[in-house]
């Protein structure tokens, strides 16, 4: 399971579907899937029991599944020792699980919701912009591997298959707005790793509070960006995160915060960790690391434990998130420093949250490594 | 300053008729300058906030006639734009059958996740306090909507419940999903709208890949970097096609302004008159308290206060009416406003269809413009008798006859010589300059007044010749009145400018009548009319099931049929460049025949149209574009542009915008679009009421579309109908108008009788009973009235013919081939006169023949 | 000028006046000399259409004159614009009429006060000076009272208060107690003489009435367009 990026869309679902959310911005219990969702998940498939996934075909939508995303971030380096961070995820939200056949052209079924960011680290810039529309009349468009490659179209944002790949990957991405744009093409790296129980991820105690999630922890990904005049070459790594679902969030979940660590030995970390509302970290979190062959081993429950130290606080206030986290375990013993690139790099979209690029430094296994990654916190606006 | 002021207004309480009077006068005119302004502010600030709404901070419209633009152009424009600023949206005009309430409403359909930039009520992020608008609902429940409080309130449907709709004839089931989440700003805008989305939109109007229009904001902070605002409006052109056209948002908001205008310009002029009246009255109480108070300033000269003093004393005496009365005109215009609503929201209705309006807005910078402008009215009224006070010589204290001091009478022929010359000069170049049309109608008025005193002379002079051998009792009368002549020319001009109005504005209006009704006898020649019901702007776009089509035309009791193509394109001829709307037509040799042709060939013209080889253009849009048979037109098709010749120029009343006739074959080698009417003949000897209930039968039984079906005569009656109540408003101030100059007469002629105490008395002691001295005062505001009334008549005839060939030529475009004047209107006017006169009389006249004679001696 | 001129109130040399009667010039005023000391009473007797009230209006700057110098108060009459005319008469002289010519929408204290006000003089010293000349002409409870309640007497008590409320130099009177029975007649004759007197205004007066005439310090008479 990916849990980092469920509360944005949840919040963004719950804006569109107008039922007891309160603000977007304000994360309470009444975001969760419950509240957000009422009745109107019915007739969704549900995540019970780990899925049967075949790749290429599994990285196309699961319309049967209420809500879906396909996520990529990334750390990019120009070569002139310039440094980016890139994100762009296409999330499908399903408005209504059965709709009746229309004649409308305009009739959809099916909302796309887009988010870009670049953050130009030297430069000290951040940009984030979103794209919404339905999947109808080529407001929207989404189609699996294997109806001619993948292909996901928002407005003026695309990730779409290259011909020569296997239906998914090589994926070119192409999205931009006011001051930044990218052109960038990803993969293949790693294969993709089942999260939780063979891709089941549980996110609550109840049965059916869950999703199905795998990633692909380690693509290579290069093109161009451009923050101002011309595009710059650029090259890094990217994460590649797919998730599925019809309910998650547990009623006294407030937010999450959740890691993407790629270390320079080549093992890969993940953390999410589900904050509640007493403050305490709900048992359902959970940490993985895939080693340099591509195996992925899931911690157990409480074994990673990150702590966050400082504060940033955005400047019109609306919200205040840790500015340092440090992740420690025991076995395997581990002590990393999680800094952010840049203090402000927070999404101020249809939802508010805060997702950016980081370094990492410390030691593992009582070895020294340093790393980037992707650091994603949610949950911390201030209570207007 | 202080006493001389107050000295001024004790006068005037101690006049308190004639100060009532004059304060009504200013307040009625008043009165009616603000209500229009009200109402027509309210009008047309709903209208602009309806479309503001609609158009939201777009900075262009891209529109493509009925037909509109695919929805996947548009999603390709969107991508290409950089996401942002891209709203498609649909506009239908929705019916509630068998409902008590006015049921035209409009649906508006949009995209709430391309709105946000736009239209941010209409998006994803609407919401009001924790009420977001319920996208999910409304993008995937058929006929879903949400509507303003104020909506549902008056549809009483609550969220959840349904609503039975016809949209274009068809019936659909609209939902209710509760209350749009807006601020009341954007609510006041929404007041006839129900929000669906795109798709339902779509299913309504039954086209269901395309939407009406695109909004777009082609701003900096939406475009995409190092793209400007003209690059992206050559993008968007490419993007779109020829058929499609792009106009600034600017240009969106003139419709109601030009549909309008004819109403606003009986309004306006008929408020300027009344205000006319008001300002006459104003100077009449001035003039004749400095007459009375002459010998008061000559005291006032010879104590040492200098003449400007006085004058601006009487300035002021005249300010303080014209506050007071205008203040209370004001408030008598918030409610006139009501009342004023009503008709013109309803003859806006006729235009569109869905036009709701709720009670007048008022405006403070109305209601103090029009203030100042009774106050500004009443000092500039009050100028002469305020130079005249100020020349008082000191020693008029020591003379014992004070003259009244008139105008030098050689002056009013001479400005009427000139007025008039002005006036011909305007009125016989006046093209299509309104502004020229009005001026040249004011030389006229202001050279009807001034020729007044000698027609008035002349008049009397033969009303004195006529009772040569009466009694002397009779002879004092016409005598007496003869002799007060320069006195009276001032009152009598403006109740001849008064009363001539109202006979202008009934010649124009029963003209009008007359011409539409002869109109309609000719252009509808078929028994049997076939139509989607709707106002004006939906027309082009509601075309009939092709089903019901041919069941009508092949019914047994149909002997012939024309089918009518209605559509809207873009047409460049003369000086035009616009959307026009589009005829195509296969007639029958009668309703060929049956177009009333202004100009061109009667035979020849006539055929070709229908051959393909020419086109017919209505009267307005030839004056509209400057088009003469010959001309080419060139219309915009899907396939790039057609031109064809004008084959003829017909009368037409029904569009002021104007439109073109082509003949169906022509229309559909180049154009697209369904049979919009159908007109039937009936066999000969068949009860056509009888037929058009079979005919609604079989319509009924062709297909779910409500079509009207109505026979000539019904369809002749009901447009005579809408006619009358575009007009009521006309009626209404034309009440107001003679009401304002009925009082105004009695006021001047009260004080004049008032005046003449003196001599009245005289004749008391000379022995006259006191019945006499009615009759004497009776007589002599009798005569007068008599004597205006019949000014009033070529007068107000002569204006009749200038507002029907000239303003209303200008106004319309419109030629009107039968011009006169009402006869009820001018004996209603004579009529008037008299009784205004003689009523006038009656104060006076009780008060003298009830008075002592020293009394009436000391009175003066 | 000469210097006796010069020191007089009014002063009038060699003034000619003519009226136009169906457009033939008759001349009313043919050579008029007359001075009127300061504090000096002049009563000017003559038949009617002599042109007594034409004298008084030359003198007032109300008329003008063909030729000939009028001096009033130090200001010359003659050359004299109409808004120094105005201020003369606001100033320096006061008018009685005939039939009284009182403001019929002023109450008799605000006719009494209105040529102070013309004058330019304060409320506060205007409203005392006001009360003053209603005690003394005995009318101190009608102050409110509308001109037309009273009777003529009164009215012409009145005026002459108003007349003499700008303490002006000199008093025009035009036949002051031509309306009045013989009784009001004394008391407003006295009335003026009085007051004059504690003024030290000079007086001017036209009338027909030996009485009157009898009480000023000279009697002149006009005849022939002629003072003798």
């Amino acid at each position: 399971m990916r849990a980092k990026s469920d509360l944005p869309v949840v919040a963004a679902t719950c804006a569109l579907l107008a039922t007891a959310c309160a603000d977007p911005v304000v994360p309470t219990s009444s975001m969760s899937v419950g509240d957000a969702l009422g009745g109107a998940d019915t007739g969704f498939a549900r995540a019970v029991a780990p899925p049967d996934l075949r790749f290429p075909r599994d990285h196309g939508a699961h319309p049967e599944f209420r809500t879906e995303w396909w996520y990529v971030t990334g750390n990019l380096d120009a070569a002139d020792g310039k440094r980016f961070g890139v994100q762009l995820v296409f999330f499908r939200q399903a408005l209504a699980a059965n709709v009746p056949a229309r004649p409308a052209n305009a009739a959809a079924r099916d909302v796309i919701l887009a988010h870009a960011a670049l953050t130009d680290v030297d430069g000290d810039r951040h940009f984030a912009e979103e794209r919404t529309g339905r999947l109808a009349g080529g407001m929207a468009e989404l189609r699996g591997p294997d109806e001619g490659g993948f292909r996901a179209v928002c407005a003026d944002w695309s990730a779409v298959a290259v011909a020569e790949g296997d239906g998914f990957l090589p994926l070119d991405l192409r999205a931009g707005g006011r001051g930044f744009a990218f052109d960038l093409r990803v993969g293949p790296g790693k294969p993709p790793v089942l999260q939780g129980d063979r891709g089941l991820s549980r996110k609550g105690d109840e049965p059916g509070n869950a999703s199905i999630y795998y990633s692909m922890t380690r693509v290579p990904i290069e093109g161009t960006v451009r923050v101002s005049g011309a595009p710059l070459a650029v090259r890094g790594l990217a994460w590649i995160d797919r998730e599925w679902s019809t309910s998650a969030l547990g009623r006294d979940q407030v937010g999450w915060d959740w890691f993407s660590l790629q270390l320079d030995d080549g093992t890969d970390l993940m953390l999410y960790q589900l904050r509640k509302r007493d403050g305490s970290i709900d048992a359902n979190s959970r940490g993985a690391i895939v080693g340099a062959d591509g195996r992925i081993e899931v911690l157990p429950p409480g074994a990673l434990v990150a702590t966050p130290s400082g504060e940033w606080t955005a400047r019109d206030g609306g919200a205040r998130y840790p500015a340092r986290w440090r992740l420690t375990s025991t076995s395997p013993p581990l002590d990393l420093e999680v800094t952010p690139l840049r203090a402000d790099q927070e999404l101020r979209v249809l939802v508010r949250y805060w997702e950016g690029a980081v370094a990492v430094r410390g030691n593992l296994g009582g070895a020294a490594v340093a790393g980037r990654g992707y650091l994603e916190m949610t949950g911390y606006t201030t209570a207007r | 300053m202080k006493l001389l002021l107050r000295q001024g207004v004790r006068h005037h309480r101690r006049h308190p008729l004639q100060t009532l009077l004059t304060l009504f006068g200013i307040a009625v005119g008043t009165a009616m300058a603000c209500a229009m302004q009200l109402a027509q502010g309210t009008a047309e600030r709903a209208f602009d906030r309806a479309i503001e709404i609609v158009a939201g901070t777009s900075t262009h419209t891209a529109t493509a006639g009925p037909d509109g633009i695919e929805l996947e152009r548009c999603a390709a424009l969107r991508a290409r734009l950089g996401g942002r600023g891209v709203a498609p949206s649909i506009t239908a005009v929705v019916r509630v059958p068998g409902s008590a309430q006015r049921t035209v409403l409009r649906a508006f359909g949009v995209d709430p996740l391309a709105d946000a930039d736009l239209r941010p009520w209409a998006s994803a992020n609407a919401r009001a306090g924790a009420t977001p608008l319920p996208v999910a609902e409304l993008m995937t429940v058929p006929g879903a909507f949400v509507a303003t409080d104020a909506v549902l309130a008056r549809l009483g449907v609550k969220a959840g419940g349904a609503l039975p709709i016809t949209v274009a004839g068809r019936p659909f089931v609209a939902r209710c999903l509760g209350a749009l989440p807006v601020a009341a700003d954007v609510g006041k805008g929404l007041d006839d709208v129900l929000v669906v989305d795109l798709a339902t939109a779509q299913e309504w109007t039954g086209r269901t890949t395309r939407v009406d229009r695109i909004d777009l904001r082609l701003a900096p902070d939406l475009l995409p970097d190092g793209m400007d605002e003209r690059a992206a409006l050559a993008l968007a052109a490419e993007q779109l096609g020829p058929g499609v056209r792009i106009v600034e948002a600017g240009a969106r908001s003139g419709g109601l302004s030009k549909l309008a205008r004819g109403f606003r310009i009986n309004v306006r002029a008929l408020s300027l008159l009344s205000l006319l009246v008001g300002a006459f009255l104003v100077h009449e109480t001035m003039r004749l308290s400095v007459v009375a108070r002459r010998r008061s300033f000559g005291v006032l000269r010879a104590l040492g206060a200098r003449g400007p003093v006085l004058g601006f004393v009487v300035a002021s005496e005249a300010a303080l009416l014209g506050l007071v009365g205008s203040v209370a005109g004001a408030l008598l215009g918030t409610m006139l406003a009501q009342v004023l609503l009503d008709p013109l929201v309803r003859t806006l209705n006729d235009h569109y269809a869905t036009f709701e309006l709720h009670g007048v807005e008022l405006d403070l910078s109305v209601l103090a413009a029009s203030t100042l402008l009774g106050t500004l009215v009443a000092v500039l009224a009050a100028l002469g008798p305020a130079v005249a006070a100020s020349r008082v010589p000191p020693r008029e204290v020591l003379v014992v006859h004070a003259a009244v001091s008139v105008g030098r009478r050689w002056r009013a022929p001479v400005v009427g010589a000139v007025a008039a010359l002005c006036a011909w000069l305007c009125l016989s170049t006046t093209g299509d300059r309104l502004i020229q049309g009005y001026v040249g109608t004011l030389a006229m008025m202001v050279a009807a007044v001034a020729f007044v005193p000698p027609a008035l002379g002349g008049l009397l002079a033969v009303a004195a010749a006529l009772v040569r051998r009466a009694g002397p009792f009779v002879r004092y009368v016409v005598r007496g009145t003869a002799a007060a002549r320069d006195h009276l020319a001032m009152p009598v001009a403006a109740m001849v400018l008064a009363l001539a109005s109202t006979i202008g504005l009934a010649t124009l209006v029963g003209s009008f009548r007359t011409s539409v009704a002869e109109w309609l006898g000719q252009v509808l020649p078929a028994d049997v009319y076939v139509m989607v019901p709707g106002g004006v702007d939906e027309r082009p776009r509601s075309a009939i099931a092709p089903e019901i089509v041919a069941a009508l035309r092949g019914a047994p009791e149909v002997a012939e049929s024309t089918t009518y193509q209605r559509t809207l394109v873009r047409v460049r001829a003369g000086r035009g460049d616009d959307d026009v709307e589009l005829v195509g037509m296969d007639p029958t040799d009668a309703v060929k025949r049956g177009f009333p042709f202004v100009a061109g060939d009667d035979v020849a013209g006539r055929e070709s149209m229908v051959r393909g080889e020419s086109a017919w253009v209505s009267e307005p849009l030839s004056f509209r574009f400057g088009l003469a048979v010959g001309d080419p037109i060139v219309v915009t098709t899907p396939a790039g542009e057609a031109t064809l010749p004008i084959g003829g120029i017909y009368r037409d009343y029904s569009n002021e915008r104007g439109e073109v006739i082509v003949g169906k074959a022509w229309f559909d080698a180049h154009l697209t679009g369904g049979v919009t009417a159908v007109s039937l003949h009936v066999h000969d000897g068949r009860d056509v009421d009888a037929v058009v209930a079979d005919l609604r039968r079989r319509a009924a039984d062709a297909a779910e579309q409500d079509v009207q079906i109505r026979s000539q005569r019904d369809l002749r009656e009901g447009s005579l109908a809408i006619f009358d109540r575009s007009f009521a408003i006309t009626g209404v101030m034309r009440l107001l108008c003679l009401i304002v100059a009925f009082f105004g007469i009695c006021s001047a002629f009260a004080s004049l009788q008032l005046e003449r105490g003196s001599e009245i008395g005289l004749l008391r002691c000379l022995g006259a009973r006191p019945a006499q001295i009615g009759g004497i005062v009776l007589g002599q505001t009798a005569v007068l009235g008599a004597c205006a009334g019949l000014l009033a008549l070529p007068v107000g005839a002569l204006l009749g013919h200038v507002l029907a060939a000239v303003i209303n030529k200008v106004s319309f475009g419109w030629s009107l081939p039968v011009v006169q004047v009402p006869v009820s209107a001018a004996g209603e006017v004579v009529a008037l006169a008299i009784v205004a006169a003689v009523l006038a009389g009656v104060q006076p006249a009780f008060r003298f023949a009830r008075m002592r004679p020293a009394e009436v001696l000391r009175e003066a | 000028m000469t210097a006796s001129a010069a020191r007089s109130t009014v002063a009038l040399r060699g003034v000619h006046k003519s009226v136009r009667e169906g457009g033939v010039a008759r001349p009313i005023l043919s050579g008029v000399d007359l001075d009127v000391a300061a504090g000096e009473a002049v009563a000017i007797l003559g038949r009617s259409g002599s042109g007594k009230s034409t004298l008084l209006n030359l003198i007032a700057g109300i008329d003008d004159a063909d030729a000939g110098d009028i001096v009033t108060a130090g200001v010359d009459v003659g050359r004299a614009t109409e808004r120094e005319r105005a201020a003369l008469r606001a100033r320096a002289i006061g008018f009685v009429f005939q039939s009284f010519h009182l403001l019929p929408t002023l109450t008799v204290a605000e006719n009494i006060a209105l040529p102070l006000e013309l004058a330019g003089v304060a409320a506060a010293p205007a409203n005392a000076r006001v009360a003053e000349l209603l005690a003394r002409i005995g009318l101190g409870d009608r102050a409110d009272a509308w001109p037309d309640v009273l009777s003529g007497g009164e009215q012409q008590r009145v005026a002459v208060a108003r007349a003499l409320a700008p303490k002006p130099a000199v008093l025009l009177c035009d036949e002051p107690t031509g309306n009045l029975d013989d009784a009001s007649a004394r008391i407003v004759l006295d009335l003026l003489v009085e007051l004059r007197a504690a003024q030290g205004c000079a007086l001017v007066v036209v009338t027909h009435s030996q009485e009157t005439a009898a009480r000023c310090d000279r009697r002149l008479h006009l005849e022939g367009g002629a003072l003798r």
